[in-house]
């Protein structure tokens, strides 16, 4: 069986719909569209869809994706591409269908650029700063221990020594590259960090998630 | 078009989703383009609304014309209309175009539960709309209301400019192009109103007055010169040919009721006493199997559901339900799309239908006995016997179900401690039934879950004279029935009795409860159709402070000759019937359905002919 990838872009209102409702949301879309899916067998046969890293609530993208299989020995991608391609929630955009080449559990690493608001700059400036000078950034992290969720501290600056601002930019944005996958680093956390350390005000902060990479840098196809 | 207040607002609050839209199937137009700008208000969370069929049947028949907009408009929780309240640039808006409600020109609130109507003066709140339609000007969009608790619409009726009876999909098309009309050519409110109160169905509150005696009842309600002293609903009469719903929005954050849902009949011929809905909805129409199978073929494919759902006050009823589900079943399994069929009845439950929907997929049954007694259940002229009900449930039984939800009222006319005893009786008899039933699923024990609801009497029903049980003989009934039950394979649930008492406040009330509803919002009141948010001491309190009495709604006898707050608005059925059909209550004798022989309700009258052809024989 083939592995299928829409490759799309989740902003605007979109960036409210949760990781699960965009499960439901997506499987509709699939079967509005007549897309040759394969059905999972059994009592309840349903779309197999697999979106690798979920995306948190707010977060804007414009690198996600979602596979399926189909039996198919060659589908037609483009096929599937304008089929799907007015049909989708305002806030995603489709921009290519492939055929799956790396596989999800190769994904190490997500970028992101987080935009600060003009009123913050300065503070938003001097915080960075100040994080880049430091030794350690520890912050609490949720995290599952067996099947019970627990808080755990982490050292930020062992995932990323300095944040990067990205000066192509007018606004005053961060250019992170945050470790994905099976250890996954939030960009929200270091905020959350900046807010409680330096009394940052990160409500209006956005964050948007720009590339998905495998370990040897390369982009994840 | 959402902007950076709204944004930061969004992150704040649980389930955004609620207040985005955006969702696959709702329509956005550009405002240039259009003469009626509509927006449909549902006065409860988005999940709830979005469950509903009537705003989809409404938003499809107004966003099919061109040159009209209908868009949504919620009830949000809390937390969001804490943010709404709090900050000075956010109103309520509209789910599409984020357009403030009072920038409309016409905004609808659905009265479907009498425990909504905080939250309509909560969104008019929100939205900086004055709550009486006399503080309103021209400037304000038009404030309607719909839905069945417009058969009593006077507690809330100083709230609205125009009320609207009976069904809706032709009526508001003839409100808009007289909106769009009054726009155009700059006519006042008043003109508009006059205008208005000439469609079938159309109440303009303001030109009737009712007029009380010392006790408190009303003496008369008059109309204004040149205005009709009743308002008539409006019906469909040809329902097959009314179009039905094809292109639902699809909720992202998930809804109570999210499936594709054909309504495949209309009214109810059963007559059923205490039910409000088979009164105001009749004559029955149903639609034929054609017309269902494209609709529901259409639905499926337009919004990608994988249940469809037929729905209607008694499915069964449908004459051809049979060729239905083999049209049906024709298709949706390559589909994959799973039928379920709500509002079965127990005593026309065949063992053919039942195989049809088990062929998909196997959910719990659900039953409706209503009373425990065979003679409660002629009280209130629920025609299904004890046997009917063995006989369902061993079918059920014998095909792999093990699972029955039993539903009952409590505080039922003529009813005593015999009748609610009955009711645990009638639940372990059920479960005596499944354990010598020889064909039952082996190795799966029986649950046998019975809720049951405090009886609230409905006007426009022939119950609206009988006064509800007081709250305290209601508690005893409970306690009672909880002693009743001894085994384990039966669970029990049971309403709060002090959210009932209040729905039968509003359900008979008149406009002096308006000062109280407002009251109620200002001291903290909404969403009270939600148990963690309902404060009844707090009502209690309102009720006091505005002096009016709760029990003289809920707990007194109403007269055959009393004038009810309701007596100008005309569903069909008339006072006469009403009273016919308490006579034979109180003397436990039942109605024949009204598709096997006529009683003379009155409601042919609003169809203009007769509603069946009894010529014909009816299965």
């Amino acid at each position: 069986m083939i592995t299928v990838r829409v490759w799309f872009s989740k902003r605007g209102e979109a960036c409210y719909i949760s990781h699960l409702d965009m499960q439901r949301v997506m499987h509709r879309v699939l079967r509005k569209a007549k897309i040759p899916a394969w059905y999972s067998q059994g009592f309840n046969p349903h779309i197999y869809l697999t979106f690798a890293l979920p995306l948190p609530l707010g977060q804007e993208s414009i690198c996600e994706y979602l596979d399926f299989k189909t039996e198919q020995e060659t589908p037609d991608l483009d096929n599937i591409f304008y089929a799907l391609k007015d049909i989708l929630p305002s806030g995603i955009e489709i921009y290519n269908v492939t055929i799956a080449k790396h596989k999800a559990g190769e994904i190490a690493f997500s970028r992101y650029l987080v935009t600060f608001p003009n009123e913050i700059k300065q503070q938003a400036i001097e915080a960075v700063n100040q994080y880049n000078l430091r030794e350690i950034a520890v912050t609490t992290k949720m995290g599952k221990q067996r099947r019970t969720k627990v808080e755990k501290e982490i050292d930020l600056k062992q995932f990323i020594k300095t944040l990067d601002t990205n000066p192509q930019s007018d606004d005053f944005c961060l250019d992170l590259l945050l470790p994905a996958g099976s250890v996954s680093i939030n960009p929200a956390l270091i905020l959350k960090f900046l807010s409680s350390e330096y009394n940052l005000d990160c409500s209006a902060v956005n964050i948007c998630r720009t590339q998905v990479l495998i370990k040897n840098m390369e982009k994840f196809d | 078009m959402i902007d950076e207040i709204l944004k930061a607002t969004l992150l704040k609050v649980q389930k955004p989703g609620r207040y985005t839209g955006g969702e696959p199937g709702s329509i956005v137009k550009n405002k240039k383009d259009i003469d009626a700008h509509f927006a449909f208000c549902f006065p409860d969370t988005y999940e709830i609304a979005m469950s509903h069929l009537g705003m989809k049947v409404l938003y499809e028949v107004i966003n099919d014309a061109p040159n009209y907009w209908c868009e949504r408009a919620f009830m949000p929780w809390l937390d969001m209309y804490q943010e709404i309240k709090e900050h000075d640039t956010l109103e309520l808006y509209s789910l599409e175009s984020k357009t403030p409600l009072k920038e409309f020109d016409a905004i609808g609130f659905t009265l479907q539960y009498e425990l909504s109507y905080t939250n309509i003066v909560a969104m008019l709140d929100l939205a900086n709309i004055p709550l009486y339609s006399k503080d309103r000007d021209d400037k304000f969009p038009l404030v309607i209301a719909g839905g069945p608790c417009v058969c009593n619409a006077e507690p809330v009726a100083d709230y609205f400019d125009i009320m609207t009876l009976g069904e809706g999909e032709e009526q508001i098309l003839e409100i808009l192009n007289k909106v769009s009309f009054a726009k155009k050519n700059n006519q006042t409110k008043d003109e508009l109103l006059k205008e208005l109160s000439e469609i079938q169905g159309v109440y303009v509150p303001k030109f009737y007055t009712p007029i009380y005696n010392e006790d408190g009842t009303i003496k008369e309600i008059t109309a204004q010169d040149g205005i009709s002293e009743t308002v008539q609903k409006a019906i469909i009469k040809d329902f097959d040919s009314q179009k039905l719903p094809t292109n639902f929005i699809v909720p992202m954050i998930g809804a109570i009721h999210d499936r594709a849902q054909v309504e495949v009949l209309r009214g109810c011929v059963r007559g059923c006493r205490f039910c409000q809905a088979g009164f105001i909805y009749r004559p029955k129409r149903e639609r034929s199997v054609d017309t269902l199978n494209q609709a529901a073929k259409d639905l499926c494919a337009n919004t990608g559901y994988e249940e469809l759902s037929l729905t209607s006050l008694s499915t069964s009823d449908h004459t051809q339900l049979e060729p239905l589900l083999d049209n049906l079943l024709d298709w949706t399994p390559e589909a994959r799309v799973n039928l379920s069929l709500p509002s079965l009845r127990v005593d026309n439950f065949s063992k053919e239908v039942l195989e049809k929907t088990t062929r998909i997929k196997k959910s719990g049954l659900t039953f409706a006995p209503e009373a425990g007694t065979q003679r409660l259940r002629d009280v209130i002229n629920k025609n299904i016997t004890e046997a009917e009900i063995e006989h369902t449930c061993n079918i059920a039984f014998s095909n792999g179900y093990s699972t029955v939800k039993l539903y009952f009222m409590m505080g039922l006319p003529t009813e005593t401690m015999e009748d609610i005893k009955a009711i645990a009786e009638t639940a372990q008899n059920i479960v005596g039934m499944y354990q010598t039933n020889p064909n039952r699923t082996k190795g799966k024990g029986v649950q046998v879950s019975i809720s049951v609801a405090c009886f609230v009497p409905k006007p426009k029903t022939p119950f609206e004279f009988f006064p509800q049980d007081s709250e305290e003989v209601l508690r005893k009934k409970q306690r009672y029935l909880i002693e009743c039950i001894n085994s384990k394979k039966i669970s029990l649930s049971y309403h709060d009795s002090q959210i009932s008492r209040l729905e039968a406040v509003f359900a008979k009330g008149d406009r002096k409860l308006a000062k109280v509803i407002e009251s109620a919002y200002k001291n903290g009141c909404m969403l009270d159709g939600w148990n963690e948010c309902f404060k009844y001491d707090k009502w209690v309190e309102c009720f006091e402070t505005q002096n009016v009495s709760m029990d003289f709604y809920a707990n007194r006898a109403k007269s055959f000759d009393e004038v009810t707050p309701w007596s100008h608005l005309d569903y069909g059925v008339t006072k006469e019937y009403l009273v016919k059909e308490y006579n034979k209550a109180m003397e436990s004798a039942t109605t024949p359905p009204c598709n096997l022989e006529c009683s003379n309700c009155g409601a042919s009258k609003v169809l203009g002919g007769p509603c069946f052809d009894y010529s014909k024989s009816m299965v």
